[in-house]
This record gives C-alpha cells, structure tokens and sequence, in this order.
C-alpha cells in the first residue's frame, strides 16, 4: 500500500469521475427511449423529471443542472424542447427549477440551441463531448463544465442528455487528489484550457499554447522538452506535468 | 420561482419575478416599458400567459389582465389559434421618444461615468480574451463581427451588438466580468444603439478590429480598440444628449 499518489492517479479520478457521470446520462437517455419509440411523443412523456430532480437534491453529487435537450421537431407539441432543470443553493437550502428556456423561434430571447457546443459537437462527431471550462451566461451563470452525449432512439440522434457541473466543485475535489502527488499536475481540456491546477503559476480558465495536444489525446507519444502528458481514458482531458 | 430565464440573456431581466403589489400594473409597465425601449422588437412573440406568470411570480389572472392593458395601449396584439400568441408592437418611432425622454433624465456626468465604467469591463474583457481565447473563440468572435444586419430587419443591430459584447466577455472567461456586462447592457445599451445609429458612423470595422487583436493574442490592442470603440458609442450618445437638451431648450 503506498501513500504516494502519481499523475496517473489523477487521471483515474478525472477519468472515474467521466464515467460517473456519463453513467448517469446512459441512465437518463434510457428512461427517454420508450417514449420517444412511440408514435408523435409530446412533452409530457419525458418521464425524466424524478431521476433529474434526484442527481440534483443530492448533496454528495455536484449536478448543477441536468436533463434533456431534444432534437427539432422530435416532439409533436415543440419544435424545440429543453427538458432541463438546475439548482442552486440559497440561503442553506436547494431550490430547483425547471429552466425556463424560450422555445419558440419567433419569440424574443430565443437562441437556436443546436449551434452551441454542447449540442453541436455530439450530434457532429456521435461522441460524447465535455463543453468547457465556460461561462456559461445562458443557463447557469457560472463557470461551468457541460457533459453531453448522443441520445439516439432507433438508430435516429434525437438531442443530447447532458449534466452541468461547476468548476468550483470540481476544482475543489480535484484539488485534494492533486495535492497528495509531489509534482505539479494540472488538468487541461482539448483546447490547452486549464481546468484545475495544483500550482498557482497556471490557474483555472488559463490556456496552455503551443503544445501537442491533440497528439497527446489520440495516444501519439509525443516527446515534450516542458512538459509529460498522462490520458484520463474516456474524456477529452490530460493531465500535464511539468518535466 | 427562481428566475430561471435561461435563454433571455440580458432580457433576463424583462421577465424577473415582481413584488406584490399592483401586480398587473407591474407586469403592464415593466412590458410596456421594455416594448418602448426597444428591448422587445416589433413582431417578436411574448412566451406563453402561463410561461410569464411563471417567470414573473404572478398568477396567470394577474398576466392576462395586464396583457388586456397593453392590447388596449397599441402595444401588443394578440392572436388566437395555430401559429397565435402575443405579439409586440412597437412604437412607430422605434421607441426612439421613450428613449430621448429617458435620455434627458440622465445628466452629462452620469453618462461619463457610465463611459469609464463600461470603458474598464469592455476593455479588461477583451485584453483578457487576448490572453484566453483558444481558435473556438475566435471562430465564433469573427462569425458575430462579420454579421450584418438585414436592411427590413432594424431590432437585429442591437442584438447583434449586445451579443457581440457578451460573448467577449465569456470569452475572458470571467463569470463576474459577464454578469456585470448584461447589468450595464440592460441599463445602457439601448440607449448606445439608438445613438451610434443617428449618428451614421460605421462600427462594424471596430468588432473586426478588437477580434483580430484577440486572434493575435495582443491584450494591449485588444483592450485599446475595446475602448476605442465604447468610447465612440458614448460620444454619439453625448452628442445625442447635447442635441435632445438643446431641442427642449426654451
């Protein structure tokens, strides 16, 4: 039993923590299947109200908000349709809130959601896909990390099921993994972006120029005179440190 | 009911939750007053009785009585069946007289100080975003400055202005920083749309200027052609101020 924990470590966490995650959209996109089967499925029969409004009320999980966002004209009754609720704390207490999202694309304030990232890149690649670190000034107003993934119901993409989680908490429970390893270790998205890091030089939101990532996340081994870079395995995430 | 207006971005704050009294003359005058400022263009549908009475935290009775009002007033109409709903009016002017009247009400001091604050959050955003952008961000930065806005279509300028703004400051990627931009758009932006519009000067070139300092990764640039360009907007709206005043003038 050693007591010295390794990039790699990291890594597996960031990499559990994934497939905890998407565990929960598999669960979620599994209660949407026999509705959207049916025959012209109409907003009442998203029967993800309960599952969501628990990931959300737990306090153990960091859930931000979670749900559904469907595909145009999916539903007979809304050619757009976000099923989704957040949280937030007030006060001490947990307020969810089912998200008030303009639907109509005549009305004001009406954004066409299937251009923003979160949506836009499962449905391109058919992958799943982590949006950010972002300010997310449309939903949540925070810094924010977006997990989505393909919903496809008889082999046809639906929308995504997807969760919010905040980088504050993220950051935070992160932080005490990382502060176990000797080495810096910082966490960084597909784009050199830091998620978290355990030295002050690089901080949160931070972009990491002019290194090889894509490489790096495709498996190359790629030599970096600055830098050794260590997968978390089913995210697009690396955990870098320096050499 | 949190306000949970997702969507609205900065018209979040159109459909915020009320205090309890006077409820429908609340709702009446906090639509009337978004309809005549322009922050609802003409043609654009209200969501749903249910939806705002939501949002707002009235009952639904309380919309609808303050929906009859605002049919009653010319500012919306409403349409019933397939395709129906509330649909807002606008002004004739555009809501240009509701916005030169609130304009006076402001004195020239206020405005420069309203000038400096916008100057530092728009400026420190987009030096920030020339340190932070990654090519995601400057794709989507160059697509919103090469926008133009369609010759029948007038509400589209502020709209594309206002997100413009936005999405520069998401990009510092600062949450503080971007609340406070929608704060000072709700209070202020309608007011620099419809002045840097009077005054003819072409501001698209300025956009293009900030995203290529971004792009470059220069914060220095960036954040002088952010100035540069909020700056040029409180000008016209001095001038405008200037010449509203002197029009009252005995």
């Amino acid at each position: 039993m050693t007591t010295t924990m390794t990039d790699t470590d990291v890594a597996r966490w960031v990499s559990d923590f994934g497939q905890w995650v998407f565990g929960q959209l598999d669960d979620i996109a599994g209660l949407l299947e026999a509705p959207l089967s049916a025959p012209a499925p109409r907003r009442s029969d998203l029967a993800i109200e309960q599952r969501c409004h628990e990931l959300l009320a737990d306090p153990q999980t960091p859930v931000a908000g979670a749900g559904a966002v469907l595909a145009p004209d999916v539903l007979a009754d809304a050619p757009y349709w976000l099923e989704w609720w957040t949280v937030e704390s007030r006060g001490g207490t947990t307020v969810i809130a089912k998200l008030a999202a303009e639907t109509d694309p005549r009305a004001v304030g009406f954004r066409d959601y299937t251009e923003l990232p979160w949506y836009a890149k499962p449905f391109e690649s058919g992958q799943r896909h982590v949006t950010g670190p972002y300010v997310d000034y449309l939903c949540t107003d925070q810094y924010t990390l977006t997990f989505t993934q393909p919903l496809v119901v008889d082999g046809t993409f639906a929308g995504v099921v997807g969760v919010d989680v905040l980088v504050a908490w993220f950051e935070e429970h992160l932080l005490d993994v990382m502060e176990a390893v000797e080495r810096t270790c910082v966490l960084v998205n597909a784009a050199g972006r830091v998620v978290t890091s355990s030295d002050p030089t690089w901080v949160t939101g931070d972009l990491l120029r002019g290194l090889p990532i894509e490489a790096w996340l495709s498996g190359d081994e790629v030599d970096h005179a600055a830098w050794s870079a260590t997968r978390c395995e089913g995210l697009p995430f690396l955990v870098l440190s320096p050499r | 009911m949190a306000d949970r207006s997702m969507p609205l971005g900065p018209y979040a704050a159109v459909f915020a939750p009320l205090p309890t009294a006077g409820r429908a003359e609340a709702v009446r005058r906090r639509l009337g007053e978004a309809i005549a400022l322009g922050l609802l263009p003409d043609g654009s549908m209200l969501p749903p009785e249910s939806d705002l009475a939501d949002r707002f935290g009235v009952a639904t009775v309380t919309v609808r009585e303050a929906l009859g009002t605002l049919r009653d007033d010319d500012l919306i109409v409403t349409r019933r069946g397939r395709g129906g709903g509330s649909f807002v009016k606008a002004p004739h002017d555009g809501g240009r007289a509701a916005l030169l009247t609130r304009l006076t009400r402001v004195g020239l001091g206020e405005l420069r100080d309203l000038a400096d604050h916008y100057c530092a959050i728009s400026g420190h955003c987009a030096a920030l975003a020339a340190e932070r952008a990654d090519p995601d961000d400057v794709a989507r930065l160059r697509r919103l400055a090469a926008l133009r806005p369609e010759p029948d279509e007038p509400s589209a300028t502020p709209r594309q202005e206002g997100t413009f703004h936005l999405e520069l400051a998401a990009t510092a990627q600062s949450a503080r920083l971007t609340r406070e931009e929608m704060v000072l758009q709700r209070e202020i932006g309608p007011v620099l749309w419809l002045a840097d519009a009077e005054s003819g000067a072409v501001r698209h070139r300025e956009h293009e200027a900030v995203v290529e300092a971004v792009a470059l990764g220069d914060p220095a640039a960036a954040r002088a052609r952010a100035e540069d360009h909020v700056r040029h907007l409180f000008d016209a709206v001095k001038s405008l101020h200037r010449e509203t005043r002197s029009r009252r003038a005995p």
